[in-house]
C-alpha cells in the first residue's frame, strides 16, 4: 500500500501529470489517424523518454498506449477505417451506425465500453497478476496453437457469405503470412528472390491497404460524397439510452473477459480480442441479422475487449517479462533501457515502477473517458469535412504511414497489392475479417505448431489428447461443421415430427 | 452473375500450384520439427477444400448478400468500376510520383490531382485545391518531420 501511495505521489507531480494529459491527448489523435496508432507513436517517442526519470518516461509511454486503443474507435467509427488492428472489428457496425446517423450513439458506447474495459482490467491486473501468471505457465504450444485455431475458425464460420468463403479467405491469411523467413530455421520461403519480401508482408501496409485505401475506391466509385449530416447539439449523456446499456451488461462481462484473456496470453491482444469478442456477441446475440448493418451491442462487445486487452496484456509483461502483443514489447523494451528488468523479481525490486505502471494506465482511462466525452461533441465535425478534402489527406497519410515504419519505397506496392487484393476479395464476396486474423495470428501459430510436434515424440497427438487443446480444436471444427449440421438436423427433426 | 463456380476453381488451381511449390522446399530438420513447409502446406490444403467446396456443393449465401447481389445486377456497373479505376489509377501515379519525385514535389501537385477529381466539375475551385495541397504537404512535413524527426520520402530524379 505504501509502494502504491509513493507512486500515486510520484505521478500527481504536475509535471509529470501534465506529460500524461499530453501524451493521453496525443494517443487519441495518433489513434484516431489511420495508420498511426498509439503503438506507432509508443515507439516514435520512446527515445525522448531516454532523458526522463524512468516513471515518467513509462507514464509518457503508457499514456499514449491507453489513449491510442481508445482512439482507434473515432477512425473505425466515423470514417470506416480503424485507426488500429484493434479497432477493426468496431468498423463493422460502428460505421454503418454512422451511415444510419447514429455516430453519436456509436461513439458514447464506444467511449463507455472502452472506459469500463480498460479501468477494471488494470485494477484487475494489480490484483491478479501472480495468479493468473502461474495458469498461463501451465500452458503450452498445443494450448496456443489450439487457441489461434479456434478464434481464425470461429471468425471464418461467422463471416458473411458461406463457410467456405470465410475458410478460403482466412487459409489466404495463412498462406500470405508464411512468404518470407520461417520461424525457427528462417528459411526463406516464397520470396522469390526477392530481398523485401524476406521480412514478410508488413502489417501496416496491409491494414492502410484494405481499409484506407480500398474504402476511398470503393467510395469514390459509388459516388458517395458525403456521409449523413449527425445532430449533434441535443446529446445527453453518452447518447446511449440506459436500457441499451442494462441489455449488454452481459455481452460486456463477455467481451470484457475474451478481451481481458486473449491480452493476457503472449503473442496476442487487442487486435485479436476484438474480433473474436465480436464474434461472440453475434454468435449469442438473439437478434444477429442485425450485425453488420449497424448494431450498437457490436461496438459494445469490441470496444471492451480491446479495451480490457490493456490490462491483460500489462500482467505478462510485468510478471514474466513476456510481452502480450507489439505495443507491449516496445514497452518492455523501454523499461529494459530505462535499467528495470521485467519479471517475477520487479515486484520486489521495483515495485514503484510496477505501481507506477499500472497508475497511469488508470489515470489515462479516466483522462481518456472525459476528453473523449467532451471530445464527442467535436468528433462528429470530421463528418461535416467534405470527402474531396478528407481524402486526398488520408491518402497522404497512408503513403507516408507505410514509408516511416521501413522507409523503403516496396511499401508503395505493397500498399497498392493490398487495396488490390481487397477490392478483388470484397468482388469476390471473400471476408476481410478472416483473412486479417488469420495474418495477424499466423507467425504465433506456425511458432507454437511445430514447437509443439519437437517437444514429444508423439508428433501432432499432443494437440487433441491435452484436455484444453482438445476442447479448443473440437470447438474449432464444431464451429465449421455447424453449418452444414444444423439445417441437417432440423430436416431430421422435422422428418420425426411428420412421421 | 455466379461467381461461386469460377472462384472454386480459381481457387483450386491457386491451391495446387502453391502445394507444388511448397514442396520444393528442401531443408533439414532435427528433434521431429516439421520444418518449413508444413504451415504453408497447411494453409493451401484448406485453401484446397475450400475450392472444391465452392465447385462441388450448391452455393449457400446469406439473404444479406442475396439482396446485395440482386440489387447491383438491376444497375449498371461500368461508371462505377470506370469510376473506381480512376482512383486507384491516381493512387498508382501518387506512389510513382514519390519514387520519382520525392514527397516535396509529388504531394501538393497529386494532393491537387484527387481533389480535382474527387471534387468534381461542381464543387472544385482551383485555387483553394491548390492551397489545400500546399496546407496537407506542409501539415504532414510538421508532424513527421519536425515532431516526430522521421524521414520523408525523396526522389530518385531530385
Amino acid at each position: 500500500m505504501q509502494d502504491i501511495l509513493a507512486s500515486f505521489g510520484t505521478l500527481l507531480a504536475p509535471m509529470t501529470l501534465l506529460v500524461i494529459i499530453l501524451s493521453t491527448a496525443l494517443g487519441i489523435v495518433l489513434g484516431a489517424i489511420p495508420g498511426l496508432s498509439g503503438g506507432l507513436g509508443v515507439a516514435l517517442l520512446l527515445p525522448i523518454t531516454f532523458g526522463m526519470p524512468p516513471e515518467v518516461g513509462l507514464a509518457m509511454l503508457v499514456s499514449i498506449w491507453v489513449g491510442g486503443v481508445s482512439g482507434a474507435m473515432i477512425g473505425s467509427i466515423l470514417l470506416g477505417i480503424p485507426g488500429s488492428p484493434s479497432a477493426i472489428a468496431t468498423c463493422f457496425d460502428g460505421y454503418p451506425m454512422t451511415r444510419n446517423g447514429q455516430a453519436v450513439k456509436a461513439l458514447g458506447a464506444a467511449i463507455t465500453a472502452s472506459f469500463i474495459g480498460t479501468f477494471l482490467s488494470i485494477l484487475i491486473a494489480m490484483a491478479a497478476s501472480p495468479l493468473m501468471a502461474r495458469l498461463a505457465l501451465k500452458m503450452g504450444p498445443w494450448e496456443y496453437f489450439s487457441l489461434g485455431f479456434c478464434a481464425i475458425s470461429l471468425v471464418a464460420a461467422l463471416s458473411r457469405g458461406s463457410v467456405f468463403h470465410g475458410l478460403a479467405a482466412a487459409a489466404l491469411g495463412l498462406i500470405l503470412a508464411s512468404v518470407g523467413f520461417a520461424p525457427i530455421d528462417g528459411y526463406p520461403r516464397f520470396t522469390f528472390g526477392n530481398i523485401y519480401l524476406n521480412g514478410g508482408f508488413d502489417l501496416i501496409p496491409l491494414m492502410l491497404g484494405f481499409f484506407a485505401l480500398k474504402q476511398i475506391v470503393q467510395d469514390y466509385a459509388r459516388g458517395q460524397q458525403q456521409v449523413p449530416e449527425v445532430d449533434a447539439s441535443d446529446i445527453k449523456g453518452f447518447g446511449v439510452t440506459w436500457k441499451e446499456y442494462r441489455d449488454n451488461t452481459w455481452n460486456m462481462i463477455r467481451s470484457f473477459m475474451i478481451g481481458l484473456w486473449i491480452g493476457f496470453l503472449p503473442g496476442m491482444g487487442a487486435a485479436l480480442s476484438n474480433m473474436v469478442a465480436y464474434a461472440q456477441a453475434k454468435s449469442a446475440s438473439r437478434h444477429p441479422e442485425k450485425f453488420g448493418k449497424g448494431c450498437v451491442d457490436g461496438v459494445f462487445a469490441s470496444e471492451t475487449s480491446n479495451n480490457a486487452s490493456v490490462g491483460g496484456s500489462l500482467i505478462p509483461m510485468v510478471a514474466l517479462g513476456i510481452p502480450g502483443d507489439g505495443v507491449t514489447a516496445i514497452l518492455l523494451g523501454g523499461l529494459m533501457i530505462h535499467g528495470v528488468q521485467a519479471g517475477p523479481l520487479l515486484f520486489n525490486n521495483n515495485p514503484e515502477i510496477v505501481y507506477a505502471l499500472f497508475l497511469t494506465a488508470l489515470i489515462a482511462a479516466v483522462l481518456v473517458l472525459v476528453m473523449q466525452f467532451w471530445g464527442m461533441r467535436l468528433f462528429p465535425a470530421i463528418l461535416k469535412i467534405p470527402y474531396h478534402y478528407l481524402y486526398p489527406a488520408i491518402v497522404v497519410l497512408g503513403f507516408m504511414g507505410v514509408f516511416v515504419g521501413s522507409s523503403t519505397a516496396f511499401n508503395y506496392v505493397l500498399l497498392l497489392g493490398f487495396a488490390g487484393l481487397g477490392l478483388a476479395m470484397d468482388k469476390l464476396r471473400l471476408p476481410i475479417g478472416p483473412f486479417i486474423l488469420a495474418f495477424i495470428l499466423a507467425p504465433m501459430l506456425e511458432l507454437n505448431l511445430r514447437r509443439g510436434m519437437t517437444y514429444t515424440d508423439d508428433g501432432i497427438l499432443p494437440f487433441f489428447t491435452r484436455p484444453i487443446s482438445g476442447l479448443l480444436l473440437f470447438a474449432a471444427v464444431l464451429s465449421i461443421v455447424s453449418p452444414f449440421l444444423m439445417p441437417w438436423l432440423r430436416s431430421l427433426r422435422r422428418a420425426r415430427q411428420g412421421g | 452473375m455466379n461467381t461461386e463456380k469460377p472462384l472454386g476453381a480459381g481457387l483450386v488451381a491457386f491451391a495446387i500450384a502453391g502445394i507444388l511449390v511448397t514442396m520444393q522446399i528442401s531443408v533439414r530438420t532435427f528433434n521431429d520439427d516439421p520444418g518449413p513447409r508444413l504451415f504453408p502446406l497447411l494453409g493451401f490444403s484448406i485453401l484446397l477444400l475450400c475450392g472444391l467446396g465452392m465447385v462441388l456443393t450448391r452455393s449457400k449465401i446469406s439473404d444479406v448478400l442475396r439482396e446485395e447481389e440482386e440489387a447491383a445486377a438491376g444497375t449498371d456497373q461500368t461508371p462505377a468500376a470506370r469510376r473506381g479505376a480512376i482512383m486507384f489509377g491516381l493512387l498508382v501515379a501518387y506512389s510513382l510520383a514519390l519514387w520519382l519525385l520525392g514527397y516535396y514535389i509529388a504531394t501538393p501537385l497529386m494532393v491537387y490531382a484527387f481533389y480535382h477529381t474527387i471534387a468534381g466539375a461542381e464543387r472544385r475551385v482551383w485555387w483553394r485545391g491548390a492551397l489545400y495541397g500546399l496546407a496537407v504537404t506542409g501539415g504532414v512535413h510538421l508532424v513527421f518531420s519536425e515532431l516526430l524527426n522521421t524521414l520523408l520520402p525523396s526522389g530518385i530524379l531530385f
